[in-house]
């Protein structure tokens, strides 16, 4: 068990991003049944980057520390199975320190948004620096993300591209992306120069004008 | 949707199963590190135990509020607080429990139980 200062439980959320953004410095805490057993994982948090997880078994006391931890949650997020979490306020640096072993690198959880859900995707593109993956039918990109901007891009399936004709490619297909896919972040991609892209913002704009789009569209319905 | 309650109070030295339940008894939800503790016999119990003082408080002392109600046998405790309206928690300990450190966790996650429901 971490020390700090309880500050609520958070039920039926959307996102795990959508909580994280609810604490400066702190950490979550969501426990689930595994079994007979129960399990109790803490994602540390500071200004939006996640330094550590720890996953604990109540009854036995077995832990799983670091990426692993952040891994094994990230699966439990994904699946839904955890209905509330509470949200703590705690010196993460602190903690950090008197646990070691808990500190993740280039912490991310793995999660789901699905295609037509712009305004997740834009809450994402402000503060995400990794990998994302989107999926459309037969084609899906990866992008390495840095706030918002696509440093880098290649297909992963479908037509075989890199750089900016990747990029160019995911524009063209984003309105289906749009309808059918999804976006998939995680993961840590190792990009290669003949993967960089030269004006990576132009995607942030594309969703953003995406979106006013669909709001001026939905607005004419009225 | 409790797990992170029952979690907590399962992890006091001396627990050996927490419940949230009704009060009428159904049991919300809950857990035994002891298998051979029942715990939806105990909810429907421990919805009777906290019923009848209740009405003991009622009777004695013209208030019908229980802060805390506990059971001690020989070999071990039942302590139960409200959780809200419509619920208690209930916490089997050991006979030798830290009374003090179990009342604090019982406060604390009803009054979570409390918000959620």
């Amino acid at each position: 068990m971490l020390p700090g200062k309880f500050l609520g439980v958070v039920v039926d959320f959307e996102s795990t991003r959508e909580l994280l953004t609810k604490i400066k410095r702190g950490y979550l805490k969501a426990s689930w049944r595994d079994g007979d057993s129960l399990k109790t994982g803490y994602v540390l948090v500071s200004d939006g980057a996640i330094l550590g997880a720890l996953v604990e078994d109540v009854l036995s006391g077995e832990r799983i520390e670091g990426n692993t931890a952040l891994q094994k949650i990230s699966e439990i997020a994904r699946s839904k199975r955890v209905r509330a979490v509470e949200l703590y306020e705690a010196d993460v640096t602190e903690i950090l320190r008197e646990n070691p072993s808990i500190r993740v690198e280039n912490g991310v959880i793995s999660e789901e948004i699905p295609g037509w859900d712009l305004d997740s995707l834009l809450l994402l593109l402000t503060t995400y620096k990794g990998e994302l993956r989107v999926h459309n039918g037969g084609t899906s990109w990866r992008l390495y993300l840095d706030r918002g901007v696509v440093k880098a891009a290649q297909t992963i399936r479908g037509p075989s591209l890199k750089g900016n004709k990747a990029l160019k490619n995911l524009l063209w297909e984003i309105g289906k992306v749009m309808k059918d896919g999804r976006f998939e972040t995680g993961g840590f991609w190792e990009f290669t120069a003949e993967d960089e892209v030269n004006n990576g913002g132009v995607f942030k704009e594309g969703v953003e004008l995406l979106r006013e789009k669909r709001r001026v569209d939905n607005a004419k319905g009225f | 949707m409790f797990e992170n309650v029952i979690a907590d109070l399962l992890r006091v030295d001396g627990v050996k199963g927490v419940a949230i339940v009704s009060k009428d008894g159904l049991l919300i939800e809950g857990q035994a590190s002891d298998r051979t503790i029942d715990v939806e016999s105990v909810a429907a119990m421990v919805a009777t135990i906290y019923g009848t003082a209740l009405n003991v408080s009622n009777e004695v002392f013209h208030e019908e509020a229980v802060d805390i109600v506990t059971l001690e046998s020989p070999k071990g405790k039942i302590i139960t607080v409200e959780a809200g309206e419509n619920a208690v928690l209930t916490v089997l300990t050991d006979p030798k429990v830290n009374l003090g450190l179990v009342r604090i966790y019982l406060k604390r996650n009803a009054q979570k139980v409390a918000s959620m429901l």
